[in-house]
């Protein structure tokens, strides 16, 4: 049987107000006029201090942006964006002169990441993982520098990067994804406000986890993360970051790119919970969550693992992507992504195999309902002369009501004999005999949807860092409440 | 190579510029990133100096009526450019087709003769094809030696409760561009089974629309073909309760180049759609190259469907274990490759008639 | 028939069979017992010819051939047969077709003609029957969702049709419920004679009793490390692999 009459009932009672991330914080803040040009460019280069390579980099950028025209080939249904009816940066006033300790941040921000749950004070460190916080344009404040730098382990703002260590930006930045990729690569090139740049020195695994927490809190801003890692040879990191955003009415931009670069026997894993506003059921509002993620395996035996778990924003376009050209290099992609109400997601991976025994494995599992569209889109591409390549793609698809779609697009292309390529996908509703047995057990009707969910989505949560693997699996139920009669 | 097309042809003017507009927005010989050609290269000249091969048909010819010359009606060819109905931009080929060539109608219910042979490469019309009956039909369409650069329709209209067997014969061609559309009423089943081989240049679309309790079956086979052998299909699932089965198997080698592309719709309404597909390659060498794109679309959420895709190479250890009971590695391949594509075979009902493509398929195989 | 002077086998550079000495003469049944990670099936595939392996070191001589410089296929055709562990499962082959077609193979490769349809069909029918196999089974897929005790009597109606001059026999007692292993033993036990030799590669001192051994042997670590009669197998049962290792 399909969705029932109650089940859509329920899909409409899920307010508007279910977001529990949706406060804004009141802070005075300091912004350039709306638009975007040379102008606004120069001005975000100039706030950040930046030397005049960077500023040249940015505005070649802009030209390269101009040129190029809104990739299309994602199934969404994206309205015209004003490029010119957005701000391009962001900056409490409080945070002009950046802090020198935590103890210098007006506690005003302090109690926002709080109410986020992302503790930022030293003292509560106890989980082991150091955090990066972006709020809006900047970095707030990084933790456990002194532990990090000790190992020679740099985890910093872009932006501090950008001057403490212009060899490697300059080396790296714009590697993985040239500027002239596509437009949102082009615009985030342009005018990128802050993210993390992380680099592990050859030998050293990271000892604890390295997060980012994005938060978009003015009004009609754009934030544009830009973050840079690189895994020397025979060097581990785990990184994880999160976002949220208040709720507006307005639609706010989040074009994003992100570059890792991992040399001989590195492993970088990189870990997403990604929770912006949504919008509400009607549709209005919501983040367009535009993000370019890719990963180049460069060295021999390295290995790239992304792991997401997309439940916010109103249009997510998002295909963290690994190269595979050393020899005997791994890529993986673990994604959940879950659409309700009016939400739009178009996300999958791109593996390109060049090396030799390279391989690549895919875990996608989609949940749609209320009114969403979900798509996965991948592509996975075997050169000629990537001899013993292995791919395995597994993508599932659940379907809850019958006012959603669930769509798979998968691309294979195959050009080398001695590899294997094997695609496999389903597409099926929640299982009405799973969810009586649940109640009949005593579960009421969402926690039964969440467990059976959350056993859907258990190979790619089982990915996540432990810490964060429970606050996903929350997530994850929120997400759905109310969905299921 | 550019399509040239009187659009004079047509009397109405709402209709001319909705051909108009297709030729433009679709039109894979201007525009090489057209999602649903993208593997096709139709813009192209793939030129090979292989020798293609005469095939026998005069066994098939004993056991079946050639309808080639059977009075025919013309269809309205306004009123058919008019009828897409398909949740996908019309495509390309059919309304050039439509444009090109006049059709002709052939209503398999005045037939009483249970196997029916076809060679469309001896036609210069698209083909629409009716059939209301329930009698057991098992329709051949045979097309080789064919240099068609222009786009050929083969419409089936599959009434309610009735149903129909297809075998096409792609064989031999220089260049082949056919477009298949197959309409199923109510309670109706069409099985469809594609043999293409020793083909330079060549793209099938197979377009069906299900309606309530429908069946539709499609086998591709694929094997020793040189060039590009592309296909796409588009299966939209309208109603509730009816079911696809969509198989296609390749053999990639010496540079060939193999497509398959292929979507499942299925309307919101269509509960309890039961949607299968399945693209397997084999791929025997690093100059050739198997290019998959398996899609689903779905708005129902009461549905069982599901795809899959491999590409791979002949299994080592299969060939290991014939060897080590005394196989040579030439026979393992052979019989392997056999097995490879015996599901294809098996799935025609009709002894004779499988016997038929067998004895084809294996004179095919190297 | 069989004679192995200091092997040493090696896959992807790490060392499993470390100067290996067996000698199996005409008629002989050899047991060789050993724990996970011996070297047994490694031996067993290094006899058969499965590439991957590297010989790093020694000779094997087979019926007055070098038996490393045949291929997988001639070593089959010259007699020697592998019962596997793991019965391979081949999709879209009947296994009727299968076995005929390794029969004419081998019959083509002694320059013989082929066997006719009838005379074939007849031989296939009296073999299966003698190992209680229902013909209509020889009629699917290879293997194809065959249980694991009939992948283990398909394997032994193989090496029964083939007859082969030297048999070995990879854990074949692994996976078979008590019928089956004596059914299969049966048939293994009507295959002996002054012609044939077989190595009966075992963990268990269990399949021992059905096929007894003239020969004993027990590996580890790659080497033969002790040899003896029947008798060894039942001291094996009682102290178990450690101890007998150890006073070796």
């Amino acid at each position: 049987m399909a969705a029932t009459e109650q089940t859509i009932k329920q899909i409409n009672t899920l307010g508007d107000t279910d977001y529990k991330y949706g406060f804004s914080t009141e802070l005075d803040e300091i912004r350039p006029p709306k638009g975007l040009n040379e102008d606004i460019i120069k001005f975000i280069s100039t706030q950040k201090d930046e030397p005049e390579w960077m500023l040249d980099w940015r505005l070649n950028a802009f030209k390269v942006f101009n040129k190029l025209p809104k990739p299309e080939w994602a199934k969404l249904n994206i309205p015209e964006i004003d490029y010119q009816d957005c701000y391009y940066y962001s900056i409490p006033k409080s945070l002009k002169d950046k802090p020198k300790s935590l103890d210098e941040i007006d506690p005003e921000i302090i109690k926002t990441y709080e109410k986020l749950g992302i503790p930022l004070k030293e003292q509560k460190m106890l989980s082991g993982i150091a955090v990066d916080a972006v709020f809006d344009s900047v970095s707030v404040a990084t933790t456990y520098k002194k532990q990090l730098s000790d190992l020679g382990i740099v985890f910093c703002s872009i932006s501090e990067a950008v001057k403490t260590h212009p060899d490697l930006v300059k080396k790296y930045l714009g590697s993985v994804i040239p500027v002239s990729d596509h437009s949102f690569a082009a615009l985030n090139s342009a005018v990128f406000t802050d993210g993390s740049f992380i680099y592990i020195p050859k030998g050293v695994r990271c000892p604890v986890e390295l997060s980012t927490y994005f938060r978009i809190n003015a009004m009609n801003t754009g934030q544009f993360e830009r973050t840079l890692i690189i895994a020397d040879k025979d060097s581990y990191v785990s990184y994880l970051e999160g976002c949220t955003a208040p709720m507006r009415d307005e639609n706010q931009l989040h074009a994003a790119n992100v570059e890792l670069v991992a040399l001989d026997n590195a492993e970088i894993k990189y870990s997403t919970v990604q929770n912006w506003y949504p919008g509400d059921k009607e549709g209005k509002g919501g983040i367009y969550n535009f993000v370019t993620k890719r990963g180049a395996c460069r060295g021999k035996n390295s290995k790239i693992s992304w792991t997401q778990v997309e439940t916010g924003s109103a249009i997510t376009w998002k295909y963290p992507s690994c190269i595979l050209q050393g020899d005997n290099s791994k890529g993986e992609f673990y994604s959940v992504a879950i659409t309700n109400n009016m939400q739009q997601a178009d996300t999958g991976t791109k593996m390109i195999h060049i090396g030799k025994n390279t391989s690549s494995k895919i875990i996608s599992k989609g949940i749609s309902a209320g009114k969403a569209n979900n798509t996965y889109r991948g592509l996975v591409n075997i050169l000629s002369k990537a001899k013993n390549a292995r791919n395995f793609t597994q993508c599932d698809s659940l379907l809850i009501g019958n006012k959603c779609g669930a769509h798979t697009v998968p691309y294979i292309e195959s050009s080398n004999s001695d590899s294997m390529v094997e695609h496999e996908a389903t597409t099926s509703k929640i299982n009405e005999d799973q969810l009586f047995y649940c109640q009949q057990r005593g579960l009421n009707s969402e926690d039964a949807v969440g467990l059976i969910v959350n056993g859907f989505c258990k190979e790619v949560l089982q990915h996540l860092p432990m810490e964060f693997a429970v606050e996903a699996q929350k997530l994850v139920a929120i997400s759905l409440e109310g969905s299921v009669g | 190579m550019e399509l040239s097309l009187n659009l004079d042809k047509i009397q109405s003017d709402n209709v001319s510029k909705y051909a108009k507009t297709i030729l433009d927005k679709q039109n894979p010989y201007k525009n090489f990133k057209i999602e649903n050609y993208k593997y096709a290269q139709l813009h192209r000249d793939i030129k090979s100096e292989i020798l293609q091969r005469d095939i026998d048909i005069s066994e098939l010819l004993k056991v079946s009526k050639n309808i080639s010359t059977f009075s025919s009606n013309t269809v309205d060819l306004a009123s058919n450019l008019n009828q897409w109905k398909y949740k996908n931009d019309d495509s390309f080929f059919r309304v050039s087709s439509l444009l090109k060539r006049d059709t002709s109608s052939i209503n398999l219910d005045l037939i009483d003769y249970k196997n029916l042979f076809l060679d469309i490469s001896q036609i210069n019309n698209n083909i629409h094809f009716l059939k209301s009956s329930k009698n057991e039909i098992n329709l051949i369409i045979m097309n080789t030696k064919s240099k068609d650069e222009y786009p050929k329709s083969i419409f089936f209209d599959i009434s309610n409760n009735s149903n129909l067997n297809v075998i096409h014969f792609n064989i031999s061609n220089f260049k082949s561009l056919l477009y298949f559309e197959s309409n199923l009423q109510d309670n109706s089943h069409l099985n469809f089974v594609s043999f293409q081989s020793d083909n330079i240049h060549t793209r099938n679309e197979f377009y069906a629309s299900l309606n309530l309790d429908c069946n539709f079956d499609l086998f591709g086979l694929n094997i020793n073909n040189y060039g590009v052998n592309d296909n796409y299909s588009f299966i939209q699932h309208l109603k509730p309760s009816s079911s696809s089965r969509e198989i296609f198997k390749s053999i990639v080698e010496k540079g060939a180049i193999t497509n398959f592309q292929g979507k499942i719709y299925v309307d919101s309404i269509a509960q309890k759609t039961d949607g299968y597909q399945m693209s397997r390659s084999l791929l025997l060498d690093d100059i050739s190259k198997a290019n998959n794109k398996p899609e689903l679309e779905i708005y129902a959420d009461d549905v069982k469907c599901s795809h899959g895709s491999t590409v791979s190479k002949l299994d080592e250890d299969q060939i290991y274990y014939f060897k080590s009971r005394g196989i040579d590695s030439e026979m393992a391949k052979k019989i392997l490759k056999k097995a490879f594509i015996a599901e294809i075979i098996e799935s025609i009902k009709d002894d004779n008639l499988r016997d038929y493509s067998n004895k084809i398929i294996e004179s095919l195989l190297t | 028939m069989l004679e192995i002077k200091n092997l040493h086998v090696s896959i992807e550079e790490k060392k499993i069979i470390k100067g290996l000495n067996l000698s199996i003469n005409k008629g002989e049944v050899h047991a060789l017992m050993g724990p996970n990670g011996s070297g047994k099936s490694t031996l067993s595939y290094v006899l058969s010819g499965k590439d991957k392996y590297e010989i790093n070191d020694g000779t094997i001589e087979y019926n007055e051939k070098n038996l490393l410089e045949l291929d997988v296929d001639d070593r089959a055709n010259e007699g020697l047969f592998l019962a596997f562990q793991y019965p391979m499962e081949i999709p879209g082959v009947q296994t009727s077709f299968f076995l005929k077609t390794a029969i004419n193979s081998k019959r083509k490769y002694l320059g013989q003609s082929e066997m006719d349809a009838l005379e074939f069909a007849k031989l296939m029918k009296s073999k299966a029957e003698e190992l209680n196999i229902n013909t209509e089974m020889l009629k699917r897929d290879l293997n194809v969702n065959y249980s694991g005790g009939e992948k283990k009597k398909q394997e032994i109606l193989q090496m029964s049709m083939l007859s082969p001059k030297m048999a070995i026999l990879d854990e074949t007692d692994s996976g078979l419920d008590i019928d089956a292993l004596r059914i299969v033993s049966e048939g293994v036990n009507k295959l002996r004679s002054k012609e044939k030799s077989f190595l009966v590669i075992t963990h268990y001192q269990r399949l021992l009793n059905y096929i007894k051994p003239d020969f004993v042997h027990i590996i580890a670590d790659g080497r033969i490390v002790k040899s003896g009669d029947y008798s060894l197998a039942l001291e094996l049962e009682e102290k178990g692999y450690e101890e007998i290792s150890k006073s070796a």
